[in-house]
């Protein structure tokens, strides 16, 4: 509503003028690029919801997705084989291995952050902190561009987030609050095979109230509160508005049902995993199947450990652990999706802040690593079945096709049918592209 | 066009001036809790006494005058945008005004305003009643609604100079220095939420205290934060500390940070390529940079100070360009030798030349109380955002500067005006934002965290569990931080801030207001209940003065009352419950209007 309105033609014309020059340098260099963009635009059927599987501390690219067997920097996993003759995985995925013709693993992405905080908000925002300007976390814009504003569920919401580490990651920034992520599940870390708790935080009174009492407060606040905007308005007046008239449609909404997961057969709730991560994929299609734009759950840990991906010390038995989480998961979530039809329309991401140096370190650990890693797309808009970019041997550095953070993002955006040069007006007052416009979406990734 | 930000007041002073010492800040941390009422008497020596002094204080500004002209004419050459601003003649050119007390520079202002309201035929709206003063008073000075005693006694006052007893007796509580304290935490944290400089908040919060209580001159504050010795600060010790971490200790965001939240200037698109708007070019943006180069390895090596033969220069990062350190109107450092190139820098910051130290500061203050500043945004004082007044957001920054960067000074100006004490009561849509941004009408404001969190104490009387004060593993242990993080916004402005559904459904459901509106866990609800001088319709007013600081309508009276005929207390209690629930979910709880 109010980003809307915050939109580019509020410009001034001197801004106006600069941006125009800007376009029309932008188009003369990626023609194809705009053409799929505008089309994107255009065909507004193509809209998607995106599932982000977020692998909080950086997640060994070695070890999953871009196996060196042969070479010292492998360790000691086994590659697979898929269900795409050539495409091989790390042996511990392997239910997800059945899905490969979905999957579009990119093994050259490239970065510069090697720190957990800022790379954790670099891969989420897609730009690097500059001053005051409050760049929005990818959920916000997704919802911004796809979100139905009358909808009872909110159009982004969060399962397990590390928001500590990063809040920005989790920040609607300058597009406002309405856009925040509804955040469940983030009871702080420690709990990772605790599947309980996946609930809205307060969408239920503390108190034991009767229905009728809860109705006859609401009713008694909405008629005090008629009186006060009778004599007082202005922007808060109206966020204040929405945000209860939407907090109060949640509290009595059938949709919020998709919060109790009790209502899924045992079976399918044991097929996800027992644990926070597997029950977030199921609330994840739970809400996707309900028209939620934008999902992500967090990968926090596994067994005992709650360091998530970081794994310093003893990668890889903290990497097949983490497997044993992540594989059943996504792969049932895949199985789901196409049972019910819905994977042509939800695009899955993969993807940590960083990878893990390819050299094994003295405890058994991988350490940072930004130069070269991978992330995995699958579903709607994404070409399955195929490998994009190569690194060496030795997975120190990328030799075909890098991909920077806002080239992954932009490439995403255009899957799920969004224009990644769109532009919203900033906190500055400055209009700020959805994605870095230097990015260069990955062609070949989009189906 | 050139830009004209740094158009010179050659007539301004600031504490600096021989007529007064600085204002010393004890470092450690036994003394946060002493008076330094001394102290506030240096800073906070009243206008009256400074009156007689008039004439020693001109002929000195005739010396400074002298000064600082010459000292402009060796800088001439250097800076072709000196030359520019001061052959174009401008208000800064003009004789100097007067020094007026609060008191005067409000009727002057709110003479300006009635002309320039009754010329475009304004209708500004109607003057607050006392309860909506009192409560936006206790709200925009310490932070925090009013009690219920509070309210009853300023109701019952019948002194015609009532408003502006409140007002100074207001700025004589800790509370007032706390709550500025939080409100430029917020500001120089950006919003940052880095793990090491949200550990490190609360020593600048009560860094910042400390100055505030004791009225230190706000460009000895800002000069105190840009050359503190940065320290590693493992204790709760007062330090700015957390500033430079929220800046990672980087050059390049030290620079933006501070041009922005002391210059009002956003240089920082300038980081990485020349700024698409603006004139800034990315050497001059390095350039000052420079001056917070190698903190970050020095902090490492374990000396915090800039090494004094540091090489003023620095490398813009992926090309091979060496620029060196200059103030960000292109002038040059004049650097003594061994002297740290950020005490350099800190007396261009705050020094009287640079008009924008004050504007800045007077921008932000101003948009704290008034919803809005003369500027806007309020942190960009780009040319090409002309003020709203602009004489009159001169001649508040000038009189801020006579005045010794006095932050009282400014806060009793504002507060004094007609203009801040009009009622947000009004027309609705455009005609309403016409008004407000012509400063004819109080728009609504969204409270900020700390005013949520400090209000719910002040309505319901929560008490932190004692218990909770010894979780230290848990980051968020503590009702305030629970509020602090739920009611975090990243909004510059308050008429800005969003209400979110995570927000609305922790008040309606979340334990903290259930607590406080069940009688059997609520001490004040309890009182309330079972007190025997309380009707039911005196249960209800108390209620209502406790959360929206008024006295009821008859009709909201009636909302609540339930009138049993029976004795059972039960359905009482409920009611009583249900009344209070509604009150602190209510938008006017939530609102400073």
């Amino acid at each position: 509503m109010k980003s809307a309105s915050k939109r580019i033609e509020q410009l001034a014309r001197r801004d106006w003028l600069k941006l125009c020059t800007a376009c029309v340098a932008g188009t003369a260099t990626s023609g194809w690029f705009q053409a799929l963009a505008d089309d994107a635009v255009r065909r507004p059927e193509r809209r998607r919801s995106c599932i982000l599987l977020w692998m909080s501390g950086g997640p060994s690219q070695i070890d999953t997705f871009d196996l060196k067997p042969g070479h010292a920097n492998g360790g000691t996993f086994q590659e697979i084989a898929t269900a795409v003759p050539g495409m091989k995985i790390s042996q511990h995925l392997p239910q997800l291995a059945k899905f490969a013709s979905d999957l579009a693993i990119v093994r050259s992405m490239s970065t510069k952050e090697g720190d957990h905080s800022r790379a954790t908000s670099f891969a989420h925002t897609g730009y690097l902190p500059q001053g005051p300007i409050r760049y929005p976390t990818f959920g916000s814009l997704v919802a911004n561009e796809l979100g139905d504003k009358n909808a009872e569920l909110p159009n982004f919401v969060s399962i397990a987030p590390n928001r500590a580490l990063s809040p920005l990651a989790y920040d609607p920034g300058f597009l406002g609050a309405h856009l925040s992520p509804l955040i469940v599940g983030a009871n702080g870390t420690g709990a990772e095979m605790d599947e309980s708790n996946l609930k809205v935080e307060d969408l239920q009174p503390a108190q034991e109230l009767a229905r009728g009492q809860i109705d006859k407060r609401q009713k008694k606040l909405q008629s005090l509160n008629d009186r006060f905007f009778a004599s007082y308005s202005g922007p808060p007046a109206l966020s204040y508005r929405a945000a209860y008239d939407r907090a109060i449609t949640l509290m009595n909404s059938q949709a919020a049902s998709a919060f109790t997961l009790d209502d899924e057969p045992a079976s399918i709730r044991d097929a996800y995993g027992r644990n926070r991560f597997g029950q977030g994929c199921l609330l994840a299609r739970r809400l996707v199947e309900r028209g939620v734009p934008f999902v992500e759950v967090t990968l926090n840990g596994a067994g005992q450990q709650n360091i998530g991906w970081d794994t310093h010390a003893e990668n890889f038995k903290n990497v097949e652990q983490l497997c044993g989480v992540l594989d059943p998961a996504w792969a049932t979530l895949m199985s789901d999706l196409k049972q019910r039809g819905l994977l042509e329309n939800t695009l899955v991401v993969w993807m940590g802040e960083f990878g893990r140096t390819p050299k094994i370190n003295d405890n058994g650990g991988r350490d940072h690593y930004p130069q070269v890693w991978s992330s995995v797309l699958a579903g709607g808009g994404i070409k399955g079945g195929q490998i994009i970019g190569r690194s060496s041997d030795d997975g120190m550095t990328v030799e075909d096709r890098p991909v920077s953070m806002p080239d992954l993002l932009a490439s995403i955006c255009l899957g799920l049918g969004i224009d990644p040069l769109a532009q919203n007006l900033s906190n500055v007052g400055r209009p700020i592209r959805i994605v870095d416009p230097a990015a260069q979406p990955v062609k070949e990734l989009l189906g | 066009m050139k830009r004209d930000l740094f158009t010179f007041n050659l007539t301004s002073k600031c504490s600096q001036s021989p007529q007064g010492g600085r204002t010393k800040v004890p470092q450690s941390t036994n003394s946060v809790a002493r008076p330094v009422s001394n102290l506030t008497r240096v800073a906070g020596f009243s206008v009256a006494a400074q009156l007689p002094s008039a004439t020693a204080q001109r002929s000195f500004a005739v010396r400074a005058s002298l000064i600082i002209i010459v000292g402009i004419c060796l800088l001439v050459p250097m800076r072709s945008v000196i030359a520019e601003s001061r052959a174009v003649p401008g208000e800064h050119d003009t004789d100097q005004s007067p020094k007026r007390s609060s008191r005067e520079l409000a009727a002057w202002i709110d003479e300006r305003f009635q002309e320039s309201w009754k010329s475009q035929g304004i209708e500004p709206a109607h003057a607050t009643n006392d309860a909506e003063f009192v409560r936006r008073a206790f709200l925009d000075l310490i932070g925090r609604i009013p009690s219920v005693a509070e309210v009853r006694g300023f109701l019952d006052d019948s002194r015609l100079d009532k408003r502006q007893s409140l007002i100074e007796e207001l700025l004589q509580r800790g509370a007032f220095a706390s709550h500025l304290a939080n409100t430029w935490r917020e500001l120089l944290l950006a919003g940052n939420t880095a793990i090491d400089a949200r550990a490190q908040a609360p020593a600048l919060e009560t860094w910042l205290k400390l100055r505030f209580s004791a009225n230190m001159p706000y460009d000895q504050v800002a000069s105190e934060l840009l050359t503190s010795v940065l320290e590693q600060n493992n204790a709760r010790a007062p330090s700015p500390l957390a500033f430079y971490q929220a800046a990672e200790f980087k050059p390049e965001l030290l620079a933006a940070s501070v041009s922005r939240v002391f210059l009002g200037v956003q240089v920082q698109c300038a980081q990485c390529h020349d700024h698409p708007f603006a004139a800034w070019k990315q050497p001059q943006f390095w350039s000052f940079a420079a001056f917070f180069k190698n903190l970050d390895q020095n902090r490492a090596a374990g000396t915090m100070q800039a090494d004094a033969a540091d090489s003023e220069e620095i490398l813009i990062p992926g090309k091979d360009i060496l620029v060196p350190a200059l103030f960000l109107d292109g002038s040059q450092p004049e650097r003594s030798k061994g002297a740290d190139k950020r005490v350099v820098l800190a007396r261009w910051v705050t020094g009287p030349q640079n008009p924008l130290f004050a504007k800045a500061v007077v921008n932000r203050v101003w948009g704290n109380f008034f919803g809005r500043g003369f500027v806007q945004p309020i942190d960009d004082l780009d040319p090409a955002n002309s003020p709203v007044f602009g004489s009159v957001f001169d001649e508040v920054c000038q009189q801020f500067r006579l005045h010794r960067c006095d932050l009282k000074y400014l806060v009793r100006t504002i507060t004094a005006t007609r203009a801040y004490q009009l009622s947000s009561r009004g027309v609705q849509g455009a005609a309403n934002d016409r008004l407000t941004s012509q400063f004819a009408q109080m728009p609504l404001r969204r409270l900020t965290g700390d005013q949520v969190f400090a209000s719910f104490v002040q309505a319901t009387g929560y008490r932190e569990p004692t218990t909770n004060r010894q979780n230290v593993i848990n980051v968020n242990a503590g009702a305030r931080d629970d509020f602090l993080t739920k009611f975090a916004d990243s909004s510059v402005a308050s008429t800005e801030t969003e209400t979110t559904i995570l927000q609305a459904l922790s008040l309606m459901n979340g334990r903290y207001v259930a607590d406080a509106t069940n009688v059997e866990q609520s001490e004040f609800l309890a009182t309330v209940a079972e007190s025997p001088f309380f009707d039911e319709p005196a249960q209800i007013e108390i209620l209502f003065l406790a959360t929206v600081g008024r006295l009821p309508q008859p009709d909201e009276l009636e909302l609540f009352l339930i009138r049993s005929p029976s004795d059972d207390p039960a359905p009482k209690k409920t009611a009583l419950a249900e009344a209070f629930w509604t009150l602190l979910n209510s938008a006017e709880f939530l609102l400073n209007h």
